[in-house]
């Protein structure tokens, strides 16, 4: 779905910035959102005033909750699906290995 | 106050009164003690004791290191006594739990206050067409993202409650120029996907 919104406005995405944490993965303002997602997903309390300040000033105090919002609900499906053992799709087996991961054995559809 | 942390507070509302209510598995005590768990475990401390080893090493596992998660852990976990409807409840309370939490630090807000549990007694009801699907745990339907939670009554709403608030409905999750709050969908799925990485999950 990454990709696909994406397309939908004309531009590409680079799915191995999103792992290596550097670069422009080709989403606009993603290196802010990257910033801000590492500060909660990780409770930073160091990086998380700056993080949450450059985030809110590029992209607006609502849209900055937003996406807290978005990387909180992803922290409740990766426990979800990790812990019940749901098999991984062959799209997402395509989009690991463009990041530069490689599909556990146990998680092989 | 705006409108989005006006929705937050409601949905901290809704989901802390589950909590704090009789469940399927787990008194309002027993579900109130797997979230301090959870939430202990995630801070370094060692266990509190106010559970059984199982559930309390479920709880701390499904908290800081899902991903490490395997089928022999459950069946250890089984054979201790607990059912595997009872570790599905305790992802549900954990996972959930993870979400508000993190929400809150990111919103600038406190850690929700775990509620005053209510007395009574676990319903103890069985989902008698969940069954071992392609996953590790009873599901109804082949193990995937809707049905994680199957295995116990209400899991889906509790999920869905907290996916819709904080993300996206199921309607708009087929839609690749879906916005919400000004944020773009390609914007909403580098924080799904970060998150993801992050987490070593690969969803």
């Amino acid at each position: 779905m990454l990709r696909a919104s994406l397309h939908e406005t004309g531009q590409e995405l680079h799915p191995r910035v999103i792992a290596e944490g550097c670069g422009t993965c080709g989403v606009p303002a993603g290196n802010d959102i990257r910033a801000l997602v590492d500060a909660c997903v990780m409770r930073d309390f160091d990086e998380y005033p700056d993080a949450r300040v450059r985030a809110e000033l590029r992209l607006g105090r609502d849209t900055a909750d937003r996406i807290v919002m978005v990387a909180a609900n992803f922290e409740m499906m990766n426990r979800l699906l990790d812990a019940v053992g749901v098999p991984v799709s062959a799209t997402t087996t395509g989009l690991a290995t463009e990041m530069g991961l490689v599909i556990p054995d146990h998680l092989q559809p | 106050m705006t409108a989005l942390l006006d929705a937050f507070e409601a949905l901290v509302t809704r989901q802390v009164a589950a909590l704090a209510a009789p469940g399927v598995w787990f008194t309002g005590e027993e579900q109130v003690a797997i979230a301090r768990e959870a939430r202990g475990a995630r801070a370094g401390q060692p266990p509190a004791g106010e559970l059984p080893a199982a559930v309390a090493d479920a709880s701390r596992r499904i908290a800081t290191e899902a991903w490490t998660i395997r089928p022999a852990d459950i069946a250890a976990w089984v054979n201790a006594g607990l059912r595997a409807e009872a570790y599905v409840e305790i992802l549900s309370i954990v996972a959930r739990l993870a979400a508000l939490d993190t929400a809150a630090f990111g919103l600038g807000l406190n850690d929700p206050v775990l509620p005053e549990p209510i007395a009574g007694l676990p319903s103890q009801v069985v989902i008698t067409d969940a069954a071992i699907n392609q996953g590790w745990v009873p599901t109804v339907g082949a193990a995937h993202p809707v049905t994680a939670l199957t295995a116990i009554p209400g899991g889906l709403e509790l999920q869905f409650d907290i996916h819709e608030t904080l993300y996206l409905s199921i309607d708009e999750m087929s839609d690749p120029v879906a916005t919400r709050n000004g944020a773009t969908r390609a914007q909403i799925e580098l924080a799904a996907a970060r998150t993801s990485y992050l987490n070593e999950c690969f969803f």
